[in-house]
């Protein structure tokens, strides 16, 4: 193809400036593909975890958007606790009962005064598991079972006996395992989160019940484990001591299902954690599957392990009245400190940072969400228990709840919609600069080939050949261009790919391409563009890109195409 | 082959001035025959080998090229005619500097087919030419390691890549040493006459129109030079 030919030949002879601006169009597009692309890993890292399974968080006031972070991305500064009650007040009467007499029972082990003073009815602890097998035979007589019963741990949590939450979760967060979040929870946090719209059955004409299949309405979440498995509540191996990893916590600090870790208290590895390190060890029982989600970068330990670690334990006395029971009883007053690992925190002792909630559906729907959410911040919520530290007026205040779904649409939205206009912005700048390039470089060049312009109409051409050979000669600059920058773009992703996935929890590889079209244009069935197939922005934007390249390289081409060959030739 | 009539050309000078310059009323060239045109400088050779290449026009009269009336085409057809059967060597040789001796000749190919087919192009014939004007040894360097005459050598080779049947020359030892000047008259007068192209040569060097059997005085022709 003569044409490709001379316009190669072309491109050849002007090396040095052929190679700056296909350099030139090459750095533009790779800004373009690094642009789109951190877009879409940027949005893929929230829609990743906008499905988080649950739809009220409950945690500290002090700032939505804070809990929303901490809770679903584990990000930021952990945000202050709230008081253990809220997360009894989703759970049934079973388990709070269960809870406040291990809870007792705690008391009595550790004070053989308190269990003769409290503790006298009979009661059969075997049936309360785990710890309960250091009992000893403790007994309420009547008087005792009353006043137990007023503390309300004898009846449905509130918002259990209202039927608002169907499970709820509790996670603690603030310590790290090297520079990795640890988040210390229980093990129904790793059983499957189906949730979504439900299908009714319906009843046809004849009055049979057709069953629709609802699978593909439903949304799960499910964690599925690489290797070992979930940890128990209390194994009889390791007592409260198991922890599961996260599959890039596990990778990146070579830590295997047997093995044993020690985590901070407060402050990463890398900023003088190993000052802080808790003399408690957690034994590695499971470690996740890859999910390209926080998860990933996360260590979640036991949280019954993780109450009875040093300095998590809520202290019953302040400072001053430490210091006045110690100088009355000298060391006698630290029989109340707690340490053995077999024995679960008191629950007066506990708090924890969020509340996980999966509210009831009624019909597919979460139509008690905002009860929920409504009598956590108003401040409503009844105090059930009696024995707490916290005067009822602030527990009441002490928590907020939120839509985590809703608050990861207002980040999203307030954070990264700005940044998608200054990104598109940017790319349609960078675009049109690489164009300018391409035709500065060409009309440049121009006037220094005149005369080669000439001596090929002498040679027969047309101006029609000589418009297309700077035609192709400015396409192809463009498709190098194009080419190498799509190359080096996407190199540079996957160059940067274990950075973004240490960071943003998204892995990108060098076939990983821009979101589709529809996030940056209306491609609803009102729109003009209703007929763009919702590709890749990428299979939009490199073509425009060349098309602008092509129509850049019109304008030398008119000014060869005017060219008078008479006058060029010279002699 | 070629067949001049009434041609008349005059420019617009930047001043609004016309200034005529050529007043041909007859010239023609017989196929395969070697004609000479003499004359001073100024006196309207370049242009009128332009027209007779169809690169620009009369404002008057027939040019009559292989048979075809250019005077009466379009640019495009002047240039369809020219790429077929006229090849052109110039004063300056006009070598494109991107590429090589052979990829020159080749150039002379290119346009006298489509430009998006490789056809035309005839690399076997473009060597069998450089090894003809005696640079087969020479064919894959580019013009500006060439000395003038070597230059001038791959110039004729390109102007009869395209196998024309008028070959229309500009002073082309205008520029080159005496010793090279003959070997440059002595190469196209035998291309011209192994391959029967008939030739039109420009010139103002008395020892280059001797060789020639015809040689025509521009003055005789062109009638404004007798005017004035």
């Amino acid at each position: 193809m003569s044409v490709f030919w001379i316009a190669w030949k072309s491109i050849k002879h002007r090396g040095f400036a052929s190679v700056l601006t296909i350099l030139s169009m090459m750095l533009g597009v790779m800004l373009v593909v690094c642009v789109l692309t951190i877009h879409g890993v940027v949005e893929r890292s929230f829609s990743n975890n906008g499905e988080v399974g649950y739809d009220v968080l409950i945690g500290a006031k002090g700032g939505d958007l804070d809990l929303a972070l901490n809770s679903v991305y584990y990000l930021s500064k952990p945000v202050e606790t709230i008081p253990y009650e809220y997360y009894l007040a989703c759970k049934d009467q079973e388990f709070r009962q269960k809870e406040f007499m291990r809870s007792l029972h705690v008391r009595a082990h550790r004070s053989r005064a308190m269990m003769d003073e409290v503790l006298r009815a009979n009661m059969e602890l075997a049936e309360l598991g785990g710890p309960v097998s250091l009992a000893n035979e403790l007994t309420f007589d009547a008087d005792e079972s009353q006043t137990l019963e007023a503390t309300g741990m004898f009846e449905d949590g509130v918002f259990y006996r209202r039927s608002y939450v169907a499970k709820a979760i509790p996670i603690l967060l603030g310590d790290y395992f090297d520079d990795y979040r640890v988040v210390a929870t229980v093990p129904e946090f790793f059983d499957d989160r189906v949730f979504g719209q439900e299908d009714e059955p319906s009843e046809a004409d004849d009055g049979t019940i057709i069953e629709t299949d609802s699978d593909e309405e439903l949304e799960k979440v499910s964690f599925d484990f690489a290797d070992g498995q979930s940890f128990e509540a209390f194994s009889k191996e390791n007592g409260f001591m198991e922890c599961v990893l996260g599959w890039r916590v596990a990778k990146e600090t070579k830590t295997k299902v047997g093995d044993t870790i020690q985590i901070t208290h407060g402050v990463p590895a890398s900023k003088g954690g190993d000052d802080a390190l808790h003399e408690q060890l957690f034994k590695v029982v499971g470690i996740l599957a890859r999910r390209n989600q926080p998860e990933d970068r996360v260590a979640f330990v036991n949280m019954d392990g993780f109450f009875l670690m040093n300095d998590h334990q809520n202290k019953l006395m302040t400072e001053e009245q430490e210091e006045a029971e110690f100088e009355e009883k000298g060391d006698a007053a630290f029989a109340n400190q707690f340490d053995s690992q077999l024995v679960p925190l008191p629950l007066e002792q506990r708090r924890v940072s969020a509340i996980l909630t999966f509210s009831t559906l009624v019909g597919g729907v979460n139509c008690y969400a905002p009860s929920i959410r409504r009598q956590v911040n108003k401040g409503t919520l009844e105090q059930t228990t009696d024995w707490s530290d916290f005067p009822p007026p602030r527990l009441q205040k002490a928590a907020s709840a939120i839509f985590p779904i809703a608050e990861i649409s207002k980040l999203f939205v307030s954070i990264v919609t700005p940044i998608q206009t200054v990104l598109l912005v940017l790319t349609f700048m960078i675009c049109v600069v690489s164009g300018i390039s391409i035709l500065v470089s060409i009309y440049n060049s121009m006037s220094d080939r005149r005369q080669e312009i000439a001596v090929m109409r002498a040679l027969g051409a047309n101006r029609g050949n000589i418009m297309t050979i700077i035609l192709v000669e400015s396409s192809m600059l463009a498709i190098f261009g194009l080419a190498l920058g799509w190359l080096a773009g996407h190199a540079l992703i996957a160059a940067s790919s274990p950075y973004v996935d240490a960071y943003a929890g998204v892995s990108v590889g060098f076939m990983d391409f821009a979101s589709p079209i529809g996030r940056y244009v209306n491609l609803s069935p009102e729109s003009l563009l209703s007929w763009l197939p919702n590709f890749s922005a990428e299979f939009y934007l490199l073509p425009a890109i060349m098309f602008l390249a092509i129509a850049a390289g019109m304008i030398p081409a008119i000014v060869a195409y005017r060219t008078d060959v008479g006058q060029n030739l010279g002699k | 082959m070629l067949e001049i009539t009434n041609l008349k050309k005059s420019f617009r000078q930047p001043n609004g001035e016309i200034v005529e310059i050529l007043d041909v009323p007859q010239y023609s060239v017989a196929n395969g025959e070697q004609a000479v045109l003499v004359g001073a400088s100024g006196g309207g050779k370049t242009t009128l080998l332009h027209i007779i290449a169809g690169i620009t026009v009369a404002d008057q009269g027939k040019v009559i090229v292989a048979g075809s009336d250019i005077s009466k085409f379009s640019e495009s057809g002047r240039d369809r005619v020219r790429s077929m059967n006229i090849g052109y060597v110039f004063q300056t040789f006009n070598l494109l500097p991107a590429f090589s001796a052979l990829e020159n000749v080749e150039l002379g190919m290119a346009f006298s087919g489509s430009i998006f087919s490789n056809s035309k192009r005839n690399p076997k014939r473009a060597k069998q030419l450089l090894d003809q004007v005696g640079l087969s040894h020479r064919m894959h360097s580019k013009p500006s390691t060439m000395s003038v005459g070597e230059q001038q050598r791959v110039a004729v080779a390109r102007a009869l890549a395209n196998r024309p049947k008028l070959l229309l020359a500009d002073e082309p030892t205008a520029n080159v040493d005496p010793a090279n000047q003959q070997q440059i008259v002595d190469l196209i007068q035998n291309c011209c006459r192994e391959e029967n192209i008939a030739m039109v040569m420009v010139t103002h060097s008395v020892e280059v129109s001797k060789q020639f059997s015809r040689v025509d005085e521009l003055n005789d022709i062109n009638h404004l030079m007798q005017k004035a």
